[in-house]
């Protein structure tokens, strides 16, 4: 045991020496890290002050916690948690087993200009931005010239509904828009997963006699897994966050519809537009950030216990 | 079996198009609608089959059209050269994280990937670009912060080298007396193809639709992108919303563009993406065999 | 070993300390001013003169196209400063959308900016966070002409003891009223001579309704159909968390929500959306009202008014507008410090730029400049002398317009001193003298000149905030049933810490008042 220490030691250094290419490979996108992200990560500490810009950040008065007082003194504390978690959460899930289950379905059309013009297509959406959507959802859901209440209800008779004071349909419509826009881009990150796996199983596969769906199962899935893991890890550490466009623009900020659309971001926009105090929102940011890391660390480790090579670090 | 496989040939297509249906109609209700006579749009709201056509949009982007010219050309030439700086990096970083034996491999990816759940918030990185990078009004402002490195890109073609290169083919290439950047550049990359293609184009949209670093970093409108321009135009109604003035109101009303206009712009920002696309789409047939690299 | 690595790292962050401690800034701009009082007193014209060339950076807005002549412009108003002071500007110009957004970041940093209107962030959070610097003692020295130009409405840029903005010349005052198409007006027999209540208005406005069915009688813009209806709300404009109520005549902070005058207009547009003469998407319109009048789906709209309001929304609109005035005058705080010129904390030399401040406030030649660019390039004079003030009507140069000139006249009301330049062809020869009038006119809040400061109740407004703008703008717009609405909106604010709000509101308004012997 003693006599091998040394020796693993001196193992490590020619293995490091001999990593030295892979260091510098590394080393441009590490540099850009620390401009861009690390070293401006040094502003978190304006949660804890209350900035006085003109003495700097560093000597500006601490004030402890004050600035995330807001976030949790608040009859609203629960509502906003409640639905970044919540929609959060359905988003992982459905965006995911969707993106995949069309993923696959994609890859076994046979005909190549119809695949083509399918991947292109259900990207359209990702590239319209989150306001131009909301114009669009407007455009359907509008009470004087939507299309639903015009061209859908009317003709069948059935009572016109105000969309926009309804509170009930709203979690069915952003989950609805979140997917549509969505869906096209985690599908082609799961596709091009896909079409890099090795034909020759699938050969082997067909020789045993594997059908469509045992193929699918017992190798298109297990080769996913990995990617499926890594999405899924990335998500979670953002899952105190909300896209802002989605829960603001898109239910047009009505207020009738608070209760399904506040999140903390829109909660704390609504908040802060008029008072533009700076402490406040970082310590906003750290609190998201903080929950988001805790959770991941989280699900990294147990990810870690069941199978090594999947865990993101 | 094989009218089996024909039957989930039509299930699977007919599936497809519906689904590109509720994928494309918003879209052709977006174009119909930039092409609609501008009082029947607001009268009559948005239709796909509007009672009144119009070109109205269109002409007022003509009319300015070398302001609207000009940011086309910089919206390309950032998305182009951005997209190949930052999927080089990418790349680069990527790789390293992928091998078993890179010492320090779960400290670089915890490096990498906490990038993706802390943030300084904006002022610092402000601050850091302006008065340190001296960044301001300048096209590095559209290069450079935010969208250079993103970690997320990174894990995700970490993921795919470590799931879908296989280490013999590495090992092999080594025992053949070959260098890491050689075994990157002409093993791992040609193998990687659908990967990268996908990287490439998501990179690039980032940097298409990108409007956020023209907001921060850029006060001359002379360097604006096309996502500036329409985030701006955007966003003038909801200037008028948080509470301008008599005085700002009036003025901002002789400027205030029409839905139509918003709507034409919406389009010509998202079209070229759309011809680009399949351009893209040949490497994502292209999965490659062991064997072939054997071979 | 990780961890030390994370601490190192992290200590390395903090050294290389970012953090633009604007530190030095602040010593240097307090010596400096003590240096001038010295030198100052007497100050003829060439001691104004810098002893080196300085440059400053001046931010102001515009509406965001393209501005190729600014270097030209810049040229022209460096040759009167720099024979003056010594002194040269930089010009940036930033659009609507943007300005509250890139000028909060450049105060943060404490660069590109030197002189700059604040507008759209509350002029307390930017004195409280060190971004500007107090210019009592430099309107002294050098600001003599400003003092002149506002009079008492300079007091309403006073944050605590001390003054940090000078507001901008234009309409101070508010005054609420309902703008609408005045070829339709004319054909129904609309008859706005006689509109004094929202009930006249709404025996009027049934006319339309009759004559168009179409039409929507009522429009809103955005969501936002009525704010300020007479009522101070000392500092929270459109969220009114404590206000004056009642033309603000008596200094007793009131929650609005649960007084008559709120009820009453609730209610009378809940009955307006209910007979059909509101606009049923108001709460979520994504247009102006005034897009919809121009596609004729509207009659008209709530708006504040100012004098020369229908001449100036006619010519930019391309039809005749009409106005009524239905709640006169009111001056309060807020409206006078939501656009005042300020210093910024990062800016090295204050007294030029004071001088070049006060410079903009009394020159007409460089004002007409920096407001309407170049004579013969940018505008032409129509008839030279004929406006009140004495300077020229003016319009576009020969051969261009408002889309092809290429510095154009926008945001001239957040430029320091309108009423000096020249008037703009279309608005009455004596526009400024009667805008001048409006504001001198304008019945004052008791609380005039008082400015809240809400650091100390910071949680309760975040959460208010949050309940008014669930409630308020529905409320407004006539979408939600009233009586209920009200109690729950009520019972929500004080959950959220209302109390506590207004009474550190009052609790400062009175020692506002003590200080000032009122």
């Amino acid at each position: 045991m003693k006599n091998n220490a040394p020796a693993s030691k001196a193992a490590k250094k020619a293995q490091i020496l001999h990593n030295i290419p892979l260091y510098l490979m590394f080393l441009p996108g590490a540099v850009y890290l620390l401009i861009n992200n690390y070293i401006p990560m040094s502003g978190l500490i304006i949660a804890f002050k209350q900035v006085n810009w003109n003495k700097g950040i560093l000597k500006s008065p601490w004030v402890g916690f004050s600035n995330f007082e807001y976030l949790f003194k608040t009859s609203d504390a629960w509502v906003i948690t409640r639905n970044t978690l919540g929609y959060n959460l359905v988003f992982i899930v459905l965006g995911t087993v969707l993106a995949i289950a069309i993923a696959i379905l994609l890859n076994e059309i046979r005909s190549k200009q119809l695949k083509k013009v399918y991947q292109t297509v259900i990207l359209l959406p990702y590239l319209i931005s989150m306001v131009v959507v909301s114009y669009l959802v407007f455009a359907m859901l509008s009470s004087e010239n939507g299309f639903i209440n015009l061209s859908i209800l009317r003709p069948l008779g059935l009572p016109e509904t105000s969309w926009y004071t309804e509170p009930k349909y709203w979690p069915a419509i952003l989950i609805i828009v979140y997917t549509w826009k969505s869906f096209g881009y985690n599908c082609i990150l799961y596709y091009a997963t896909l079409v890099g796996i090795d034909h020759g199983y699938y050969e082997a596969a067909v020789i045993d006699g594997a059908n469509r769906w045992q193929q699918v199962w017992n190798i298109t899935l297990p080769e996913l897994v990995p990617t499926i893991i890594t999405l899924t890890l990335m998500s979670i550490g953002k899952i105190f966050y909300s896209d802002f466009g989605l829960f603001y623009q898109v239910p047009m900020d009505s207020g009738p519809l608070y209760d399904v659309t506040n999140t903390i971001d829109t909660y704390v926009y609504r908040g802060l537009i008029r008072l533009n105090n700076v402490g406040m929102s970082s310590a906003a940011g750290f609190y998201q950030s903080i929950v988001g890391f805790a959770l991941v660390l989280l699900a990294n480790f147990t990810v870690r216990k069941i199978s090594k090579e999947n865990a993101l670090f | 079996m094989v009218e089996k496989r024909s039957a989930f040939q039509l299930f699977a297509n007919i599936f497809m198009i519906l689904l590109a249906l509720c994928c494309l109609f918003p879209f052709l209700l977006l174009v119909m609608s930039s092409f609609t006579d501008e009082t029947t749009l607001i009268r009559e709201g948005y239709s796909i089959f509007p009672s009144k056509f119009g070109t109205e949009s269109y002409d007022y982007l003509w009319k300015n059209a070398d302001q609207i010219g000009r940011a086309y050309i910089i919206t390309v030439l950032i998305t182009i050269i951005g997209t190949i700086a930052s999927l080089l990096m990418t790349v680069m970083m990527a790789y390293p994280l992928s091998r078993k034996e890179f010492v320090g491999r779960n400290a670089c990816a915890f490096y990498v990937f906490f990038t993706m759940l802390f943030n300084g918030g904006l002022v610092p990185t402000y601050i850091m670009y302006t008065r340190y990078l001296h960044i301001k009004n300048t096209l590095w402002a559209l290069l450079i912060p935010s969208l250079l490195v993103s970690a997320f890109y990174v894990i995700m073609m970490r993921t795919y080298f470590t799931t879908n290169i296989p280490e013999a083919v590495i090992e092999a290439a080594r025992i053949d007396g070959a260098g890491e950047w050689r075994i990157l550049f002409t093993i791992v990359l040609p193998m990687s193809l659908p990967m990268i293609a996908t990287m490439a184009l998501l990179i690039g949209l980032g940097y298409w639709n990108d409007w956020k670093n023209g907001l921060y970093y850029l006060t001359d409108s002379r360097l604006f992108s096309i996502q500036n321009m329409l985030n701006n135009m955007l966003k003038d109604v909801q200037f008028l919303k948080s509470g301008a003035d008599a005085s700002a109101a009036s003025d901002v009303l002789q400027d205030m563009p029409s839905v139509g206009i918003k709507m034409a712009i919406a389009v010509i920002g998202a079209l070229p993406v759309m011809i680009i696309y399949p351009f893209f789409q040949k490497y994502f047939v292209k999965g490659i065999t062991i064997g072939a690299v054997k071979g | 070993m990780k961890k030390r690595n994370f601490a190192a790292l992290f200590c390395a962050m903090l050294a290389v300390t970012m953090m633009a401690s604007c530190g030095d800034n602040n010593t240097s701009s307090n010596n400096n001013t003590s240096d001038t009082s010295k030198e100052t007193t007497g100050s003829s014209e060439s001691d104004l003169r810098e002893e080196e060339l300085v440059t400053l950076d001046v931010v102001t807005m515009s509406s965001g196209k393209n501005e190729p002549d600014i270097t030209d412009v810049e040229n022209a108003m460096n040759a009167i400063l720099e024979e003056k002071f010594n002194c040269n500007v930089d010009l940036t110009f930033i659009s609507y959308a943007n300005y509250a957004e890139q000028t909060s970041l450049m105060l943060s940093s404490g660069e590109d900016a030197d002189l700059l209107p604040i507008y759209m962030i509350p002029l307390p959070t930017c004195a409280n966070a060190g971004q500007i610097i107090p210019l009592d003692d430099l309107l002294e020295q050098y600001g003599q002409g400003i003092k002149e130009q506002l009079g008492d409405y300079i007091e309403c840029g006073r944050v605590g003891e001390d003054l940090y903005g000078v507001t901008t010349a234009r309409d101070l005052a508010n005054s609420q009223g309902f703008e609408f198409v005045k070829s339709v007006a004319d054909e129904v027999g609309f008859d706005y001579e006689n509109i004094k209540t929202l009930d006249d208005l709404e025996r009027e406005l049934m006319k339309v309704k009759e004559a168009y069915p179409d039409m929507w009688p009522v429009a809103v813009a955005s969501g936002e159909n009525i704010r300020n209806w007479g009522w101070d709300p000392l500092g929270d404009d459109m969220i009114n968390l404590g206000v004056l109520a009642d033309m603000a005549t008596e200094p007793v902070v009131v929650n609005l929500y649960e007084t008559d005058q709120y009820k009453d207009l609730v209610n009378e547009m809940y009955s307006w959306m209910q007979e059909g003469l509101i606009q049923a998407d108001a709460v979520n319109s994504t247009e102006t009202y005034t897009t919809l009048m121009s596609a004729g789906t509207a009659f008209g709209g709530f708006t504040n008014l100012k004098p020369g309001f229908a001449e100036e929304n006619s010519s930019s609109l391309g039809f005749e507008v009409g106005v009524v005035e239905i709640v006169p005058a009111l001056a309060c705080t807020n409206n006078v410090s939501r656009a005042t010129w300020t210093i910024s904390s990062g800016c090295d030399n204050p007294e030029a730029a004071m001088k070049i401040l006060n410079e903009l406030y009394v020159n007409p030649d460089l004002s007409n400049l920096y407001m309407y660019g170049i004579e013969g390039v940018h505008y032409k004079v129509l008839e030279e002398g004929a406006a009140s003030n004495g300077q020229d009507i003016i319009t576009w140069a020969d051969g261009v317009d408002a889309t092809t000139s290429n510095y154009r006249k926008s945001g001239t009301w957040l430029q320091p001193n309108q009423f000096i330049g020249h008037v703009w062809e279309g608005s009455e020869p004596d526009i400024w003298d009667q805008q001048r009038d409006f504001n001198n006119n304008a019945q004052k809040s008791v609380a005039f000149g008082f400015t809240y400061d809400s650091l100390p109740v910071t949680n309760e407004v975040t959460a208010c905030t949050n309940v008014v703008s669930k409630y308020n703008k529905a409320l407004l717009c006539g979408a939600l049933e009233p009586e209920s609405t009200i109690a729950q909106f009520n019972e929500e604010l004080y959950a959220a810490g209302l109390q506590n709000i207004i009474d550190e509101k009052q609790k400062q308004l009175n020692e506002w008042l003590e200080a000032n012997g009122k």
